[in-house]
């Protein structure tokens, strides 16, 4: 065999090899993705006037749910965010609904000063509950979950989100 | 035919954009994957007992002394530590005496105190006068610096005798 032709074989056996870099890796980051989507859970939570607010009752719309509260400052950081989206995509079927882990008067008085153009709830016990059946068993906060308009939860999560993420997401899921 | 370096430097390039063709794509689906159908995004955090680890309360010459270990990575307001006397109901005890902290200013909660990870080490004066004090309830409320807040904590503890703290 000629030199030329050994490099040859060299080549591709390198390329090869890329090949199969390559669908491995593919393969990997398939099989760890987590779990489908799932339903949403039958959810009520009280309003600041005490009447009931399900999450059944958004059926049709992309419903984010984000728990908060007053005392956490990376809620508090993020809602400017959340109003923006509720404004901007509002009326193509996005619905954001704030329960608060806190006081009625202090969540009355933080989402007027703040101008939250949302619904927002102040039910300690019943956000605690909703938060641990959607998995967030420490109760940390922030903590968002994304329903789409089928009732499926297509993302949770714990901790401030971002812009860039929040508006791909949202024109990902937006109602058709 | 003997090779001319050149000729090997460009077979060379070939080879590895192949290589980073083949490769590069498969990234390309994991980043796509992770961005449109992953459907949990957390930060791994402690349990709240862990990441704020309340010590026993003592009893002292001068009063009480309690703390906390506060995990690397988490911190606790010192604003938010509040100490009161369950048992004899109705007891008043002084505010507890708190290392400085560190200052935070927060655009919502103004300029605050916090402890980042290590020991705080607080104190109750009144001395002899506490003798009485059996149960604390002792409140407080903390955060990881990964971005996510615990609710805030409440802890009802009994107070160690005087023998059993300095056996």
């Amino acid at each position: 065999m000629n030199p030329s032709t050994r490099k040859t074989i060299v080549i591709v056996v390198l390329a090869l090899v890329g090949a199969l870099a390559g669908l491995w890796t593919s393969h990997v980051w398939r099989m760890s993705t987590p779990e489908a989507p799932t339903a949403a859970p039958a959810i009520t939570f009280n309003d600041l006037e005490g009447k009931p607010v399900s999450l059944a009752q958004y059926h049709g719309k992309l419903l984010l749910v984000n728990f908060w509260a007053t005392w956490c400052a990376p809620c508090l950081k993020e809602m400017p965010l959340l109003i923006q989206a509720q404004k901007q995509y509002g009326a193509r079927g996005l619905q954001i609904i704030g329960p608060a882990m806190d006081e009625a008067k202090d969540v009355k008085a933080l989402a007027a000063k703040l101008g939250v153009n949302y619904p927002v709830m102040a039910d300690f016990a019943s956000a605690d509950a909703a938060m641990s059946t959607l998995g967030n068993k420490q109760g940390a906060l922030p903590f968002s979950v994304l329903i789409d308009a089928n009732g499926m939860i297509v993302k949770t999560v714990l901790g401030a989100l971002h812009e860039d993420d929040l508006t791909a997401l949202i024109q990902a899921h937006l109602p058709q | 035919m003997k090779m001319s370096k050149r000729n090997l430097l460009n077979h060379l390039t070939l080879a590895l954009l192949l290589a980073a063709a083949c490769i590069l794509p498969g990234f390309a689906i994991a980043g796509g994957l992770w961005h449109s159908s992953n459907v949990n995004s957390a930060p791994d955090i402690l349990p709240v007992d862990q990441a704020f680890q309340l010590q026993p309360v003592e009893r002292t010459e001068r009063g009480l002394k309690l703390g906390w270990i506060v995990s690397t990575g988490y911190y606790l307001y010192r604003e938010r530590i509040k100490v009161e006397v369950v048992e004899p109901a109705a007891t008043k005890i002084s505010a507890p005496k708190l290392p400085a902290g560190e200052k935070h200013h927060d655009e919502h909660f103004g300029d605050v105190h916090i402890y980042r990870g290590g020991s705080i080490d607080a104190e109750i004066p009144g001395g002899k006068s506490l003798g009485q004090v059996r149960k604390l309830k002792i409140s407080y409320q903390g955060c990881s610096e990964s971005g996510v807040c615990y609710p805030p904590q409440t802890r009802i503890v009994d107070v160690l005798a005087y023998s059993a703290a300095h056996p």
